[in-house]
């Protein structure tokens, strides 16, 4: 799996490229706990390019969903499609990861919200 | 080439004093002028060809040249010897060394000429230019004859017109000799240095801590042998971010604070290194390329030559080796190159091969502990599945390798004439997951020795125990499971049923012929304590059957890279529970079908199938 990182100011955006299954949550989480550590706010995980996922990608998902919790760093997940819907979906976890449609969705909704931005900045 | 002639061949040089003074010597002796001349001729003759023999010592040895120069010695001598005995009257003998002189002088002058063309090394072709110019002055003066009558002039020019070729050749001689014994002195040192390095990665090899010392004596190694101002090992770091100084020897320019060079830094060669998997070798640095090593000028400026090697093996990349000469004028060599090139191969080599070995031990004492592990877990489950005459229970499961992160359990109270049939899979594979396996089974038991509780009761009690008891309330550890429970109350012919996350429970129905499926009704459990789970109700009819299997079942591939798929599972159900009755029957068939859909290709999770067939 590949993972592009971007960032605008205090967002961060990790583009998922590949399979998310055992060998590439690692990869996730470590590189999850890298931006962690550089202070990041704002999390954003988009898996358009994300065709399969297994248990352990779930588990890495759960993973960074409870640490950005517990640190107060929201965090979303966009382009969600195909089988990891389904999968997310039957494990009821649809409900529980704080799912977007798309990446624009997300970014347009940080940019209404002008009263953040000065938070940021 | 005649190396070993170049220590004694300093000697020859003395001859040249000699043959100014014997010129002089000479027109001393109380001869007559025809004579001395003689003498002078004779004696040129003769300094020649000791002259012409130390030549060819730095050129192939050509036969054709020593025959002539041992011919002409050997026809000189004997009509010196002939004259002296007066056998050969002297007018004749003074015709013939003029004669002989001559063509001796032209032949010498076409041999040396061309024998520098061909074998001479390039210290010697140096000399090809002032040799044409030299051998005409010398064939001038020896020729002319107007000279020869001059017996003073003869003195004094025959030797010199030689003598003046023993500069060039004295200069070329310095050149090659020092160069020789320099290129000589650094071969033995680095041959030494190189079987140094040997014993001493030998001993490391017996050690601890084996790859932070070899690094240590490569960087110690490559710095001595290639006589290098500094030399430094980086390493990559964890996620790959960064380079990290590991070992660092002699003066070599990176900040001083952080000691690591992140890979966002623009055009870094070291990085460039990294990306490429290749060396790089620049002997003189340019200002430009001074910048790509790191962005302080200050610090690189005396930097004048440097070469960087990636510790590359085929499976991966971990760091580089740099070393840098900072005086100008003074390049690593192709050869220094080449020499840090074997040891850092050397040095990964070894490197590669102890992690493999670490790595096959490390693997060897896992699976000895798997096999006990798996035995524990197989007592754990059920061995034998209570039958009925109101229902029938099969079960097939297999783990991936040893241990399991599936787990089922099948619960008969004969008293209150219910039986409970657990299905769970927990998230990932292996020690973790089978680990976390007989948690989930102890915290079930505990719950269901308490006497029936509504499905979704027990999952929630069994989510809670499990976060808040067990995991203690950590995050960190991410364990999660899916779960599904269901209580078969034969008597009443009902079914209560909960599930936490996982895959729908498969009802076959014998009157309608078709599967109902019934999804899950929560989070799987190990996530959020504060869940609560539902239970539901249905009804099941004579022959119903019921499955419940975990994704293993689902995703198993054919070799088409087709998935096994939650489809055609009920198709394969639909057909095998209309043709046989009992529930391991039906079993025995769906798993065939699987395993003739795979195929040859291996599975890639445990996988379990649980059926039961009501009142059979």
């Amino acid at each position: 799996m590949n993972i592009r990182i971007e960032y605008s100011k205090l967002i961060c955006i990790l583009h998922l490229q590949g399979d998310l299954d055992l060998f590439s949550a690692e990869l996730l989480k470590r590189q999850f706990q890298l931006q962690f550590n550089r202070g990041l706010k704002q999390l954003i995980l988009d898996m358009q390019q994300v065709e399969y996922i297994d248990s352990m990608g779930i588990g890495s998902l759960l993973y960074i969903f409870s640490e950005t919790k517990k640190r107060n760093i929201s965090l979303h997940i966009v382009g969600v499609h195909g089988t990891p819907r389904k999968v997310i979906e039957l494990t009821r976890l649809d409900r529980y990861f704080p799912l977007a449609e798309s990446l624009q969705e997300v970014l347009d909704e940080f940019d209404e919200d002008g009263g953040h931005e000065d938070e940021w900045s | 080439m005649h190396y070993r002639e170049y220590g004694k061949s300093i000697w020859y040089l003395l001859l040249f004093p000699l043959l100014l003074a014997s010129g002089v010597l000479v027109l001393l002796l109380p001869l007559p002028d025809q004579g001395k001349s003689l003498i002078i001729e004779n004696l040129s003759v003769f300094i020649i060809l000791v002259y012409q023999y130390w030549v060819m010592s730095y050129f192939s040895p050509n036969r054709a040249v020593f025959g002539i120069i041992y011919t002409t010695l050997a026809l000189e001598i004997i009509l010196l010897l002939f004259m002296f005995f007066g056998i050969v009257p002297f007018v004749f003998i003074q015709l013939y060394t003029r004669g002989l002189t001559a063509i001796y002088f032209v032949l010498f002058f076409i041999c040396s000429y061309f024998s520098i063309l061909e074998g001479g090394n390039r210290e010697v072709k140096i000399i090809r230019k002032p040799l044409v110019y030299i051998m005409g002055i010398m064939l001038i003066i020896q020729l002319s004859p107007s000279l020869r009558n001059h017996v003073v002039l003869q003195s004094v020019l025959f030797p010199f017109s030689i003598g003046i070729h023993f500069l060039p050749f004295a200069a070329i001689h310095h050149i090659v000799y020092t160069g020789l014994k320099r290129n000589t002195e650094l071969q033995n040192h680095a041959v030494n240095k190189l079987f140094q390095f040997l014993q001493e990665v030998g001993e490391v090899l017996l050690s601890y801590q084996v790859i932070d010392r070899i690094l240590d004596e490569l960087v110690r190694t490559i710095q001595d042998m290639t006589i290098s101002d500094g030399c430094v090992i980086f390493t990559l770091d964890e996620a790959n971010e960064h380079l990290e100084v590991r070992s660092l020897i002699g003066f070599y320019p990176i900040s001083d604070n952080t000691m690591r060079i992140s890979r966002l830094e623009e055009g870094n060669i070291f990085w460039e290194c990294i990306r490429k998997r290749k060396p790089l070798f620049l002997a003189n640095i340019t200002p430009d390329q001074r910048k790509k090593i790191y962005k302080d000028e200050k610090i690189t400026r005396d930097v004048s030559s440097i070469i960087v090697i990636p510790l590359i093996t085929e499976k991966r990349i971990f760091g580089l080796v740099s070393l840098i000469r900072a005086r100008k004028g003074n390049p690593f060599s192709i050869t220094d190159y080449n020499h840090a090139q074997v040891l850092t191969r050397y040095a990964v080599f070894v490197i590669e091969n102890r992690h493999n070995h670490m790595e096959l031990l490390e693997k060897q004492q896992i699976e000895k502990e798997v096999d006990i592990a798996s035995n524990i877990q197989q007592s754990l489950v059920p061995k034998s599945i209570s039958h009925s005459k109101l229902f029938d229970i099969a079960v097939f499961t297999k783990p991936l390798r040893g241990i399991s992160g599936d787990y089922f359990d099948v619960i008969y109270h004969k008293k209150e004439q219910r039986v409970s049939v657990l299905i769970c899979d927990v998230a990932g594979r292996g020690i973790p997951a089978s680990l976390f396996m007989v948690m989930i089974r102890t915290a079930f038991h505990l719950i269901m020795d308490r006497g029936y509780r509504k499905e979704g009761e027990v999952i929630t009690e069994l989510n809670k125990l499990l976060r808040e008891t067990i995991l203690g309330g950590q995050y960190n550890i991410y364990l999660f499971a899916t779960i599904a429970l269901y209580t078969f109350w034969p008597m009443e012919q009902r079914v209560s049923y909960s599930n936490g996350g996982h895959l729908p429970i498969l009802i076959y129905r014998e009157d309608k012929k078709e599967i109902q499926q019934y999804a899950a009704l929560g989070l799987p459990i190990g996530i959020e304590s504060d869940v609560q789970y539902e239970t539901k109700e249905l009804l099941l009819n004579k022959k119903d059957a019921v499955l419940l299997c975990t994704d293993g079942i689902i995703e198993t591939r054919n070799g088409k890279q087709e998935e096994y798929g939650f489809k055609r599972l009920e198709k394969n159900f639909i057909k095998t529970v209309e043709e046989f009755s009992t529930a391991r029957e039906v079993l025995k068939q769906l798993v065939q079908t699987m395993v003739d859909f795979q195929g040859s290709v291996s599975p890639v999770d445990d996988r379990t199938l649980v059926v039961m067939r009501a009142m059979p």
